[in-house]
């Protein structure tokens, strides 16, 4: 077993090297959603869904026209976070958190995504499905917060 | 569906080779075969996205041409396969995923269990092939198994629903044969050697190996269906009840 040992540590090494793969997570569907396009969304945790095959994220937001709204963001299965960002867990985010997530919008442009990154009140910048946000830079909106929106800064890590 | 005709009834009917060395038949032969007890997850290698060319582990592909262009158009459309849809991936795509597995010996019989449910059977005790005229339409085919020291060489038909490579729009067909050779190789990972054959869908055989490790983590139940709301064409925006 002593062979094992040797290899654990650079495994965990390479595996954080490759979680921004498009390719790695087959698991992952993404053919809602439209990776050209990323934005962001602040709210408060309604459900926090961590299961299989996918976790998902609810947040109610406030829409322009004052009345909240549901929101639902897709990410991965709870072995998949884990690989992507060690710090995913069940308790990781309660019901009534504060939250800013950003996405990749349904197509449908129904009020829901696939979720690239979620910033925590705690400052934590958790990592989510790797294919969201590709190669699109995170815009605030579209439910119209702009001026509440733009005061989140997203943290670093 | 009654899978009908193919090479391998032309072998039906010759006698296997007899191996020397532990086969595993019974309790006291298995004590004698590697222990490779634990849970394993696929050593991932990044190649970047698919394609028509190369494997998902940067070997060669030749795929023919009729195949070649249903893979291209599969990746430009980002279009779905097995485990999208809560289907098994099955032989040979299941054996490269981050689904952790387990390998169990019991008499005459190699059983890998995978996080997602899905079960590959591999019979060591000495029968032949069923005949796939005589087989039923399967994911994980028909797979008969010896042991070569410590080396477990695993030979598979039958298996038209698996997917080859998930994201790459190739299906196998009831011509694909896989021969898979694993072992524990000289830095600790085990290996797995394969040849996969097709002539539909490679201009020659096709030659890969994938590596796997002992994973810190146990496995936990991976099941699909009951909990899934994007099935790639369609995702249910349905929030579950507050409070949950």
């Amino acid at each position: 077993m002593l062979a094992f040992k040797s290899i654990l540590v650079p495994a965990a090494v390479i595996l954080a090297g490759v979680a921004g793969s498009p390719s790695a997570l087959a698991h992952h569907s993404f053919a809602s959603f439209d990776a050209s396009k990323c934005f962001t969304l602040s709210g408060t945790v309604r459900n926090f869904e961590w299961q299989y095959p996918h976790s998902w994220l609810w947040v109610i937001a406030p829409a322009a026209s004052g009345e909240t709204q549901v929101w639902g963001f897709e990410s991965m299965s709870p072995a998949q976070l884990q690989e992507v960002d060690s710090r995913w867990n069940k308790h990781v985010i309660s019901i009534g958190d504060k939250v800013t997530v950003t996405y990749s919008p349904l197509r449908d442009g129904r009020h829901g995504g696939s979720m690239g990154k979620v910033a925590l009140a705690n400052g934590w910048l958790l990592k989510g499905t790797p294919n969201a946000c590709q190669g699109a830079k995170a815009v605030f909106g579209p439910n119209g917060l702009t001026g509440n929106s733009a005061s989140v800064n997203l943290p670093k890590n | 569906m009654v899978l009908t005709g193919s090479f391998a009834d032309a072998t039906a009917n010759l006698p296997l080779p007899t191996w020397p060395g532990p086969q595993g038949d019974t309790y006291a032969s298995i004590a004698k075969l590697p222990d490779w007890s634990g849970f394993w997850a696929y050593h991932r290698v990044f190649v970047g996205p698919p394609r028509t060319d190369t494997g998902p582990g940067g070997e060669p592909m030749f795929l023919t041409p009729k195949y070649a262009a249903i893979s291209a158009d599969h990746i430009r459309r980002r279009a779905q396969q097995n485990l999208s849809f809560c289907l098994p991936a099955g032989v040979p795509g299941v054996m490269q995923h981050r689904l952790l597995f387990q390998i169990l010996l019991t008499p005459g019989l190699v059983t890998m269990l995978f996080e997602d449910g899905e079960v590959r059977r591999i019979y060591t005790d000495g029968r032949k092939h069923v005949p796939l005229a005589d087989q039923i339409e399967s994911f994980m085919g028909d797979s008969i198994g010896h042991w070569e020291g410590g080396t477990l060489v695993v030979d598979t038909i039958g298996f038209p629903n698996g997917s080859v490579w998930e994201n790459y729009g190739v299906l196998a067909t009831i011509k694909s044969h896989l021969v898979e050779r694993f072992f524990r190789n000289s830095a600790g990972y085990l290996e797995v050697d394969s040849v996969l054959t097709d002539p539909e869908i490679f201009a020659r055989p096709y030659v890969y190996k994938r590596l796997y490790e002992q994973s810190p983590i146990p496995i936990t139940e991976e099941e699909c269906l009951a909990g899934n709301r994007d099935t790639g064409t369609s995702v249910d925006l349905t929030p579950p009840p507050l409070g949950e």
